[in-house]
């Protein structure tokens, strides 16, 4: 699994597509710029909280398209039957594939505090580095968990690229990346709770101010995680079972 | 022989829109360790929705179907350590990859422990001539590199049977003779080839038994040399004459399957088949025609055979 993991990073992360480039490099720059003029023009903008917002942007935005397109780019260049023949399990294959750009996701928030910092001139206080590092993990779980899931709905429903960008921005709310999800109304909080991602960022908001339902906060989000990986797994045997059924995902 | 394959009335229904279509209808069949079995056939006939089956890429409706002893509905994972598959064309590949790159990530995905990956890549990269082309990008592969680069990534786990789909599709000569060399090499070594093939030449050079599939039924199965004697009663002829009338000896419904070529002015050589068994007597017909310079019978070849077994289908 480590191998697989290795050889994904190694072999399929595409540094040279023009829009992960923007998404892992400039993206986070056009944010902070954002939030730089906002100070600017305000003062008492939380500027801990915007940095760590325009990372998390760019973190879900290339999750969306990268691990989004896992699948379907399996089908697209016809390897998706050679990888069901193996012996590892489509399921396997996936999550390496999920967790891999997660984990290249990191990038854009390490960058993030690099322009923060030395571009902007930003402070960013991190009170306990422990716990502000383990609450990244959760999140990048739970980025990696999200990724399954869009890698099997991308794969699954033939025209949903079409509202590939329908979806980055309503996550991003709902989430709770800019404003707290409490603050929501009553029945998006209820669908905001059920993302995964949504305890993993607030996970990473209360680990900056260590705040002590962080870590309530991490056993949830690692919880709900665990729940989406078990459903990802079921519903990928099933999917793996139509395929052989039907000969084609479309019948799902 | 043992048996590898068992084939027991295997029927496959697919279900569309428009209704269901029948692929497979009851075919039954068996092949035996280290024989090379063709699975000819025209387009739509079944062959590669029985090499799907038999992969475990697909589900029978019906029937029953062991590969190495395994049902491959309830035991496909025990099937596919010891099996692997090519099918033609230039897909199925991760273009930025380097071949080598390729195959090591089909190494992990066969769960080839890593101590052994770098000597067995090695040896496979060398098998099929790529060893110069290992760290090109696959996207400036040719066609028939692609092709070998895809028989190295199905030796990987060292196969007892290998399925080949098409494997010389849009080859030029040179990759296609490569490619069938590769494939005799292989059942010298005892592994079991499936080949799916619309080059007839290419089956009768190839294969031990075959199997004619046409609309979902087997057909003729059998050795090459006896499917071609199953057709023995075929007048089969070839002839040199110097005519002026090719298009009417064309229309005449005593000649069928015509093929001709022109050599020199009004001299052509035809082939044909006719009901007329005797020589003589052929030759009498065809001067109607023109002059006759030579006419011989020919031996029926395979594609005679396909030919004549598949002459109502589409």
């Amino acid at each position: 699994m480590l191998n697989l993991f290795v050889q994904e990073i190694k072999y399929f992360t595409n540094f040279h597509n023009k829009m992960y480039q923007f998404l892992l490099f400039f993206q986070p720059l056009v944010f902070l710029t954002i939030v730089y003029f906002l100070q600017q023009i305000r003062g008492d903008v939380n500027t801990d909280r915007f940095v760590v917002a325009s990372a998390l942007i760019s973190m879900w935005s290339y999750v969306l398209y990268s691990s989004g397109s896992a699948l379907v780019s399996l089908r697209w260049s016809d390897t998706l039957k050679l990888v069901i023949a193996a012996p590892t399990s489509l399921f396997q294959v996936i999550i390496s594939k999920a967790f891999s750009n997660s984990m290249i996701a990191l990038i854009t928030m390490v960058l993030s505090f690099v322009y923060a910092r030395f571009i902007f001139g930003f402070s960013i206080t991190i009170s306990n580095y422990f716990w502000f590092f383990s609450s990244v993990i959760v999140l990048i779980i739970s980025l990696c968990v999200v990724g399954i899931i869009l890698a099997i709905v991308f794969a699954v429903f033939q025209n949903v690229f079409d509202f590939q960008n329908l979806i980055l921005t309503p996550i991003i709310l709902m989430c709770g990346v800019f404003i707290p999800v409490e603050q929501l109304p009553n029945v998006i909080q209820f669908v905001s709770y059920g993302i995964p991602m949504t305890w993993g960022i607030k996970a990473v908001y209360e680990a900056i101010e260590v705040n002590e339902m962080m870590y309530t906060t991490m056993i949830i989000s690692l919880g709900i995680s665990f729940i989406y990986l078990l459903l990802a797994a079921f519903v990928i045997r099933k999917m793996e079972m139509v395929l052989r059924r039907h000969g084609k995902l479309g019948a799902m | 022989m043992e048996n590898v394959i068992e084939v027991k009335d295997l029927t496959r229904v697919y279900k569309l829109k428009e209704g269901n279509k029948l692929a497979l209808d009851h075919i039954s069949f068996d092949v035996k360790r280290g024989e090379v079995f063709g699975l000819l056939g025209p387009n739509g006939a079944g062959k590669t929705t029985t090499i799907k089956i038999l992969t475990t890429l697909l589900l029978p409706t019906e029937g029953d179907v062991k590969v190495l002893g395994y049902d491959v509905v309830s035991e496909s994972q025990k099937i596919r350590n010891q099996i692997n598959f090519v099918y033609g064309g230039e897909r199925g590949v991760y273009g930025r990859l380097t071949g080598k790159e390729y195959l090591y990530y089909f190494c992990t995905l066969y769960k080839v422990k890593r101590k052994e990956q770098p000597a067995l890549i090695d040896k496979l990269l060398d098998l099929v001539s790529l060893k110069e082309a290992e760290n090109q990008k696959i996207h400036t592969f040719s066609k028939g590199m692609i092709q070998r680069l895809h028989i190295a990534r199905c030796l990987i786990n060292e196969p007892k049977i290998l399925f080949l789909d098409e494997p010389t599709i849009g080859l030029d000569p040179v990759g296609a003779r490569l490619l069938r060399d590769l494939v005799r090499e292989l059942s010298e070594q005892g592994i079991t080839v499936i080949l799916t093939t619309h080059y007839m030449q290419e089956a009768d050079d190839l294969c031990d038994r075959i199997a004619f599939i046409r609309d979902g039924k087997i057909s003729i199965i059998g050795e090459p040399s006896h499917i071609k004697e199953s057709c023995n009663h075929l007048n089969l002829y070839e002839a040199i004459l110097s005519t002026e009338h090719l298009e009417k000896l064309k229309a005449d419904q005593t000649f069928k399957n015509v093929e001709e070529e022109v050599l020199k002015g009004s001299f052509v050589h035809i082939k044909f088949e006719m009901k007329i068994s005797s020589e003589d007597e052929a030759t009498s017909y065809l001067e109607q025609f023109g002059q006759v310079l030579k006419l011989s019978k020919r031996e029926i070849s395979l594609e005679d055979a396909y030919i004549y077994l598949m002459e109502d289908v589409g």
